[in-house]
């Protein structure tokens, strides 16, 4: 999926879009009336990778990385349903040993299931995924002015 | 062995888009492609698994004890209500661009009227813990297959000659409505 914005402003290796396409879209909903977001805001803002340089003022294309997108939300919560799944059924087969109740111990391992593949998780993204997830800019479709 | 039937009976037979008709809204939006649908039904799976327990432990543990069954409803909506906010919260941490692209809109669209629909009918069954965990597991997954399978149909309809009158929702719903006549036939299937 692509769009094009205006760039804002840039940072080392990044830049920040306005985007247009939400607005677009909200103009189709049926729901626009009653959303919040569509009354608080008109622009939409992206942070996006900027391998091309683009500077501010420049109107350019950016891909959005939809597929990834549905990778990460995949991994986030299935690998949370994972660990509810598994904290319940060990703190359930627990307490065939421990005397507390079955709730209690499923509950406490729930809740600490979703402790650990939670962290797991930030640790995850934190390494791996950091730039992966960002738009990018694919082409500079109209210099602005601060192109000498 | 009862908690097997429970569970195909979450998926199949009271299956909560398809039998009790909620959840519709996720289930028409986000039901265009297989693989943005694969991943809401994950993750209005794991939405609904922990409503349903959380509400469970709220229901057994503070209101039935002291009486005070009159406020599930008002109590419900605060558990579902914090976790639009929690699972945001989570997001942003851990995927400053995913939030970013998603917004408000992920944890509005997995919080659904399934969710709520989902903690009242546990409620009201006075299932067990376990039992209550398998009920939303369960749900998630009819959920999810739902979607799934409609967003297969809606790909190949979109290679489809359909008549301009009924393009975009108008044979979604039409669609939604034959699926669950299908469904229906599952019914007689666990007594």
């Amino acid at each position: 999926m692509t769009d094009s914005g205006v760039v804002i402003s840039t940072t080392e290796g990044f830049a920040k879009v306005e985007v247009k396409c939400l607005i677009e879209s909200c103009h189709k909903c049926a729901a626009r009336s009653l959303c919040g977001p569509q009354k608080q805001t008109s622009r939409g803002y992206l942070t996006v990778k900027n391998p091309l340089q683009a500077a501010p003022g420049d109107l350019v294309r950016i891909k959005i990385p939809e597929t990834q997108y549905n990778k990460a939300l995949i991994l986030i919560f299935g690998t949370l349903l994972l660990g509810c799944i598994a904290g319940t059924s060990g703190g359930y087969f627990l307490s065939s040993i421990l005397p507390l109740a079955s709730s209690v111990l499923s509950f406490l391992g729930l809740l600490l299931g979703i402790l650990i593949t939670g962290i797991w998780l930030f640790l995850y993204f934190r390494k791996k995924n950091k730039e992966r997830l960002y738009p990018i800019i694919i082409d500079i479709l109209k210099k602005g002015d601060t192109h000498g | 062995m009862e908690l097997v039937a429970l569970f195909i009976s979450a998926i199949l037979i009271n299956n909560f888009v398809l039998h009790y008709f909620l959840g519709i809204c996720p289930f028409l939006g986000v039901s265009k492609k297989i693989d943005s649908a694969f991943s809401m039904g994950l993750a209005v799976t794991f939405v609904m698994t922990i409503t349903a327990v959380i509400t469970w432990v709220i229901n057994h543990w503070i209101l039935l004890p002291n009486n005070l069954e009159y406020l599930q409803i008002v109590s419900f909506i605060l558990v579902i209500a914090s976790l639009v906010q929690l699972v945001e919260m989570f997001i942003r941490k851990v995927s400053p661009p995913l939030y970013q692209a998603m917004g408000i809109y992920l944890p509005l669209i997995t919080t659904n009227c399934a969710i709520m629909g989902l903690a009242l009918l546990a409620a009201l069954k006075n299932y067990s813990f376990v039992e209550t965990v398998v009920f939303g597991v369960g749900s998630g997954i009819g959920f999810t297959l739902a979607i799934i399978l409609m967003a297969g149909i809606r790909e190949q309809l979109d290679l489809s000659d359909v008549p301009e009158p009924l393009k975009g929702a108008g044979i979604a719903l039409i669609v939604a409505g034959i699926m669950a006549l299908a469904f229906l036939g599952f019914s007689g299937m666990i007594k």
